[in-house]
């Protein structure tokens, strides 16, 4: 078990809404905004939005992580933009 | 929080434990609900050793449709997520 997945839900819990940069074994490198870490697997979620392009979610296996650095904090369009990732639009069937 | 006599115990462990609970809850429901936005996408999969394949995501756990191999299209596979580093999908 490395450090990342040794890490608390606290811990984890800091990196969502922020840019980071993963760097992962076998010098692999992703950079993203945190939609979230599965407290399981430690499996770190980036959303990318390139320009131009359309975005992708990209999911970094725990065992995968060597090291999560913070690059920026979300402003409260891009928690905005994350948090319409989070909901799809069934979801509205649920609301009250 | 709801449990009776829970605040009254006041202690600093009962009161962390909660916190851990709720982040580890939240963070967990956030997780599943992107993975199952994931299912019926194409991903491509980056595994050990620099391989990296295309495959439909199937479901969790990780099981694909369509994996495409140096050797051919597989219908349907698994594949283990020890054996993966990374995995990615395009956003709608």
């Amino acid at each position: 078990m490395n450090d990342w997945q040794r890490k608390s839900p606290l811990d984890w819990e800091t990196y969502v809404n922020k840019l980071v940069k993963v760097v992962a074994v076998e010098k692999h490198e992703y950079e993203g905004w945190v939609l979230t870490v599965d407290p399981v697997s430690a499996t770190i979620v980036l959303a990318t939005f390139p320009e131009n392009e359309k975005g992708s979610l990209s999911f970094v296996m725990g065992h995968a992580v060597q090291k999560v650095e913070i690059l920026r904090e979300g402003d409260g369009e891009m928690e905005q933009r994350l948090a319409g990732i989070l909901a799809p639009q069934e979801s509205h069937a649920y609301s009250p | 929080n709801s449990r009776p006599g829970e605040n009254s115990r006041g202690s600093e462990n009962s009161r962390d434990s909660g916190a851990v609970q709720k982040a580890r809850a939240e963070l967990r429901e956030r997780f599943l609900r992107l993975l199952s936005g994931a299912r019926g996408r194409p991903g491509r999969f980056c595994l050990w050793g620099g391989i990296r394949l295309r495959a439909d995501f199937g479901a969790a756990d990780v099981e694909s449709g369509t994996l495409q191999t140096p050797l051919g299209i597989q219908r349907a596979a698994l594949l283990r997520s020890g054996d993966l580093l990374e995995f990615s999908f395009p956003l709608e």
